[in-house]
């Protein structure tokens, strides 16, 4: 199992600083990238692509809030797909009848502006509470709070 | 697997030691070369001081002729003059949809030129290309270089790629990076310096548009969208002024080339305000005035073409005019003030021009290989790509799932697992396609190759890990292996119809063997090309008229000379095939004479047939 937070360096946790991932990124990839060793054996070149890779893959998951929490299960040994436990009957009503009236209202700009800022502010919301949760181990707590945002993530793609 | 330890870039240890690297520009028409010196690169000339290699080569049974030389030999040797040959870089016999006389189905149903030098590839082609510019760049500087970053289309899929950097490696020429033309021309002008911003490459050719719409960031120069049309360029801007000087003049040969002189025109109209056209040259005792008002009026149809290409790729890359930075106008036709009138105004940005259009991308290239080879400071700069186009795996029923999205940041590797769908299966067979549709179908087949000797167990029990791996090039590779086992199975993806290396070993060594021709071989391909074609037109004739024309005695022996004619083209025999054309023929003389009976009497009466 690859631990992408040691790749930079940093403690798997939910809250890091965005800006100095970048940094450390982009340092890593001024080191690894393969335009470095154009010159160099085809050995070293094929090193060069794997690490070139592996710090692009592991950038995109730290950056990228589903991903990185998705990521911390894992390390974990959290299976989030495999898990048997059902999403909150209530929850999934709410937000069906969201996607309903997006697919419904497709036109009117008022409606759809309204929805948003509803879901920005529920994926924020959720964001914390999980990050929180994290932060004192508490993670099957946090499991069910998490695919419920994985559904408010969906949404929130359909109406980008 | 973590980060792997490298040890320094063997750069370092010869730091001191100044290296020289190419910029080369393959294009459809032209080429060029750069190269960085004393920290600026400079287009390498010939010996005539021309910059540009027009992309044309004449392959004659005893010499090979290259550039401006054989621009001029199209007209004498139409059969043997091979240009703009990009256009069928990577693809396969059964992709090029304008028959062609000159194309044959090669070995592994690749694209080949049948030439008075026997059978030429578009991979050899663009070799000789590239073998031409190496050694001007050779000549020019007294020393060997061997290196070279070569500049591809942003929109150039993986078998694309990979074709350009075989035809590399045939000219011994080692590539650094390919680089794509936006880029490149991005990099010529030091966008790459700036902290972040979003530019338009617009690039209006001689027979290509092309558009691309990149979003830089802290060095990650990603291309938001493309768009083109790869039959759009300043050569249609020329056959308006065709059709005008035609219109103007006095009944003339037909024949007469007017091209050169249309042109001439277009480009002196781009500085002058009004000029006089002399067609005596050509024999033709007339001038024409003809000033730029009105020439602009006539072809602005041409730039507005290129203005609806430009809306789409805005609207694809989701961005607006008001957060663009800079325009970079690319190719010879963006010298005319029409075109940067027209680009300006819609994309109200500043429009970057003060770079010689038809160079700019090979600069841009030559900056960047000067700092691939290792004369820049390291760590100066980071350049990070992303794929163009999504590579995914085939799935039950036919569907493409996507593995590696489009526009990921490479290089890049993912892993997917699949399990076994059958109880006892031993072996699974991984398709791997480029593309973004939903249907296998739909999307370009990259490779197909099998993991056998799978451990047989209940369905869904074996697990097989696929990876899918980019390089900084855009090449991919894919391996396959069961889990918990040593079965595993690697492949650099070719594209079935491309050449492997192997073969590119063997044509290297045997380059010169290569070269003599093989006469019977060249006219029993000459014959089955001329067999095809008389088929297909007789064949075409039928469908159209033969009720009306035949009885069904006079179709049946066409038919059956058809048929025969059809046989003979499976054997190797040339003169059997010939003497089956000839007999062909014979048996449709009186079908022919009813046609053209028949033709004429329509055009008495008028077009109404047409
Ligand atoms: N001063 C000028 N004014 C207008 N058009 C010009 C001028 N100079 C060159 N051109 C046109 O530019 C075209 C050639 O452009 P360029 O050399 O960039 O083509 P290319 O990039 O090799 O072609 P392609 O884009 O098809 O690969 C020709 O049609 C030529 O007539």
């Amino acid at each position: 199992m690859e631990n992408y937070f040691y790749i930079f360096n940093l403690k798997p946790t939910c809250n890091i600083d965005l800006i100095k991932l970048k940094q450390l990124y982009q340092d890593l990839q001024k080191k690894y990238h393969p335009d470095n060793y154009a010159t160099s054996t085809d050995e070293t070149k094929q090193k060069a692509v794997h690490n070139s890779s592996l710090i692009n893959i592991a950038y995109k998951t730290l950056n990228t809030p589903i991903l990185k929490i998705n990521h911390i299960f894992e390390i974990q040994g959290i299976d989030v797909k495999n898990d048997k436990n059902p999403i909150d009957i209530e929850f999934l009503s709410q937000h069906i009848t969201l996607q309903d009236q997006i697919s419904s209202s497709k036109k009117n700009a008022t409606t759809i502006n309204a929805i948003k800022n509803k879901i920005n502010t529920e994926y924020d919301e959720y964001l914390n509470n999980i990050c929180t949760l994290i932060a004192k181990k508490e993670y099957y707590k946090s499991l069910s709070l998490f695919k419920e945002l994985q559904f408010i993530d969906k949404i929130k793609k359909q109406l980008h | 697997m973590a980060l792997l330890q490298i040890a320094e870039p063997t750069m370092a240890t010869v730091a001191h030691q100044h290296k020289i690297a190419m910029g080369i520009d393959l294009g459809t028409t032209h080429s060029l070369v750069a190269i960085t010196q004393s920290g600026k690169p400079n287009i390498i000339k010939d010996d005539c001081d021309n910059s540009l290699l027009p992309s044309v080569i004449t392959y004659l049974k005893d010499k090979t002729v290259i550039g401006y030389d054989a621009v001029n030999l199209i007209h004498k040797y139409p059969m043997d003059t091979i240009s703009s040959s990009k256009r069928m870089m990577g693809l396969s016999f059964d992709d090029i949809k304008n028959y062609d006389l000159k194309i044959i189905r090669g070995k592994n149903n690749s694209v080949e030129f049948l030439t008075s030098a026997g059978k030429i590839s578009v991979i050899e082609v663009a070799s000789d290309i590239l073998f031409n510019l190496k050694t001007r760049a050779i000549a020019a500087l007294q020393t060997d270089i061997k290196d070279a970053v070569i500049t591809v289309p942003a929109y150039f899929d993986d078998a694309q790629r990979l074709s350009t950097k075989d035809a590399a490696k045939l000219a011994g020429i080692n590539t650094l990076r390919l680089l794509n033309e936006p880029t490149a021309a991005a990099i010529a002008y030091g966008l790459d310096k700036k902290k972040q911003g979003y530019f338009v490459v617009y690039d209006f050719g001689g027979g290509t548009f092309d558009i691309s719409i990149l979003h830089l960031s802290d060095g990650v120069f990603e291309v938001l969208a493309t768009a083109g049309d790869t039959n759009l360029g300043g050569d249609d801007i020329d056959s308006i002024l065709i059709d005008y000087f035609n219109h103007n003049l006095p009944s003339h040969n037909k024949n007469i080339s007017l091209k050169t002189i249309a042109r001439k025109t277009k480009e002196s109209l781009s500085t002058q305000e009004k000029i006089n056209i002399n067609f005596k040259e050509i024999g033709i005792n007339k001038k024409i005035e003809l000033d730029r008002k009105t020439f602009e009026s006539m072809t602005r149809p041409i730039v507005n073409k290129t203005i609806e290409i430009c809306r789409q790729a805005m609207k694809d890359s989701g961005i607006d005019n008001k957060q663009l930075n800079d325009v970079v106008m690319v190719g010879g036709s963006t010298r005319s003030p029409l075109v940067r009138k027209i680009v300006g105004d819609f994309f109200a940005t500043k429009l970057l021009v003060n770079i010689n259009p038809d160079e700019v991308v090979a600069l841009g290239a030559a900056i960047q290989a000067d700092i691939l080879i290792g004369n820049k400071q390291k760590n100066s700069m980071l350049l990070l790509d992303v794929n163009p186009l999504s590579i995914g795996i085939e799935t039950m029923g036919g569907i493409c799932e996507k593995i590696i999205p489009r526009n990921s940041t490479i290089p890049t590797s993912i892993a997917q697992e699949f399990t076994t769908f059958k109880d006892g299966q031993t072996s699974m067979s991984i398709h791997i396609l480029q593309g973004e549709r939903e249907m296998v179908a739909d999307n370009r087949s990259l490779a197909k190759f099998v993991l056998s000797n799978i451990s047989p167990k209940v369905a869904g029990a074996s697990r097989i890990k696929v990876m899918l791996q980019i390089d900084s090039d855009g090449l991919l590779t894919a391996s396959a292996e069961e889990i918990n086992t040593k079965n595993k199975i690697s492949v650099r993806i070719k594209p079935s119809y491309g050449i492997s290396s192997d073969d590119i070993e063997k044509m290297l060594l045997d380059s010169q063997k290569n070269a003599k021709l093989d006469m019977e071989k060249r006219m029993l391909e000459e014959q089955k090309t001329e067999a095809k074609r008389v088929l297909e037109a007789i064949k075409s004739a039928l469908n159209k008229d033969k009720k009306q024309l035949l009885s069904r005695q006079e179709i049946d022996k066409i038919n059956k000379a058809c048929d025969e004619l059809q046989l003979s083209t499976l054997s190797q025999d040339t003169k059997d095939i010939q003497q089956k054309i000839k007999n062909l023929e014979k048996s449709c003389e009186n079908y022919v004479a009813k046609r053209m009976n028949k033709a004429v009497q329509a055009s008495m009466v008028g077009q109404k047939l047409m």
